[in-house]
């Protein structure tokens, strides 16, 4: 057996690992997956395609750990990862402004209002109340989400809160005619050489960018850049422009790692097991 | 035994990856990290459950006293991960239990770290580690 401490995409391989080892009511299934000369899934195999020579993005992903210390319950800990040149800050779970020098671009109410959230504890965040954490909580999650892709749709599915998002792969163009906010956002795809392109908006109003609150508004504009850059290894940039909260837009990167022939484990936001511990 | 393998590889993968593995439900809006508790008492019950796995502890404290413990763990599919199952842990077994209290009930915790203490005296750790708990 590969050695659980190796040096690369370790978070993944103690997931696969643990759960092969385990037992078979959660088989992992190497079908498909590229094999190195060991046995094991081969991380840096060539980026899967599909039939018409699209990368293939489907799998289960797993958010890599960027930031020295990784991270406990309440805050970042240790020093943000320093991205290699060109590449933008990296994004964190509790605070996307953690790599930047400055913090985020806060126009002056969003700043008040995050420092109001971060000191109310964060009680008011979507995550409380077993409602989507939006953008930018799901992709900096650390539970897994799957990425299934077809011709005309993607649909990633979140592990954490059951979310689910459609991004529209046929052509059409984002709404026009402003027909309501979602959660969400609406979302329509495309492709620029081997990099998927994903335009977001119609959000609701009352987003959450990271757990300490940073907001987002119904100006919210998100562009997602995802590169499969090997068979292991997602990268995705995300531009925030919100003119309603921040002053200009500003870039993040996302990197997962492939969790090879694993699956989503139904987690249910049971929200009464925990309203009663709210600090009144 | 098997379930030790399970074990061995859960501590593996809990001591290379504290607490970035864990799923989060607003810890903050419902523990105090300035809150530390350790317990060593006996399992009453666990449920391996949406959205948190939950262990309750009976423990008897140096008063003499019976006190009722409910210690939210990890998200459950975090522990299936790991090879967990229902009986992983049982009624009966004894732990010792490092956690954050909840801010507001003295008796509920977000557990840090679960050490089985089994017959054999090893202990086998689970749940969160954090370098150098502050206890």
């Amino acid at each position: 057996m590969k050695p659980l401490f190796s040096r690369s995409l370790v978070v993944f391989i103690v997931f696969a690992f643990s759960a092969s080892i385990a037992n078979a009511q959660w088989p992992i299934r190497l079908d498909g997956v590229p094999l190195s000369a060991d046995g094991s899934p081969d991380l840096n195999a060539p980026t899967p395609r599909t039939s018409d020579g699209k990368p293939d993005l489907s799998g289960v992903w797993n958010m890599i750990r960027n930031t020295s210390g990784g991270g406990e319950q309440g805050r970042p800990v240790g020093e943000p990862f320093e991205p290699p040149p060109g590449v933008p800050p990296y994004a964190t779970f509790w605070d996307q402004g953690f790599g930047f020098e400055n913090g985020l671009p806060y126009l002056p109410w969003a700043r008040e209002k995050r420092e109001e959230r971060v000191a109310n504890k964060g009680i008011e965040n979507p995550d409380s109340y077993c409602l989507p954490l939006g953008h930018m909580q799901f992709h900096t999650h650390n539970q897994p989400r799957e990425i299934v892709q077809s011709p005309n749709q993607i649909v990633i599915i979140y592990e954490a809160s059951a979310g689910i998002r459609q991004i529209f792969m046929d052509g059409r163009p984002l709404p026009d005619n402003d027909p309501m906010e979602f959660w969400y956002g609406y979302a329509v795809g495309r492709w620029e050489g081997d990099t998927l392109v994903v335009e977001t908006t119609n959000f609701r109003g009352d987003g959450w960018v990271d757990f300490y609150g940073s907001p987002s508004t119904d100006q919210l504009k998100t562009t997602e850049r995802f590169t499969r850059v090997s068979y292991g290894k997602m990268e995705i940039d995300i531009t925030i422009d919100d003119p309603g909260a921040y002053t200009e837009p500003f870039t993040i990167r996302v990197e997962h790692s492939i969790m090879p022939g694993d699956n989503l484990v139904e987690w249910v936001c049971e929200n009464e097991q925990s309203t009663q511990y709210f600090n009144e | 035994m098997k379930i030790k393998n399970y074990f061995f590889y859960a501590t593996l993968s809990i001591v290379l990856f504290p607490a970035t593995l864990f799923a989060h439900h607003n810890f903050q809006a419902e523990f105090d990290r300035d809150l530390p508790v350790v317990i060593t008492g006996t399992v009453v019950r666990f449920e391996l459950t949406n959205p948190h796995a939950r262990l309750y502890v009976q423990e008897i404290n140096d008063s003499g006293e019976t006190v009722n413990w409910n210690f939210e763990l990890t998200a459950a599919s975090n522990l299936l991960r790991r090879g967990w199952r229902r009986d992983s842990v049982n009624p009966g077994d004894t732990v010792t239990v490092n956690a954050d209290r909840a801010i507001n009930h003295p008796n509920i915790g977000n557990a840090r770290r679960v050490t089985l203490i089994n017959e054999e005296g090893e202990n086998t750790i689970f749940g969160q580690v954090r370098d150098q708990i502050q206890d």
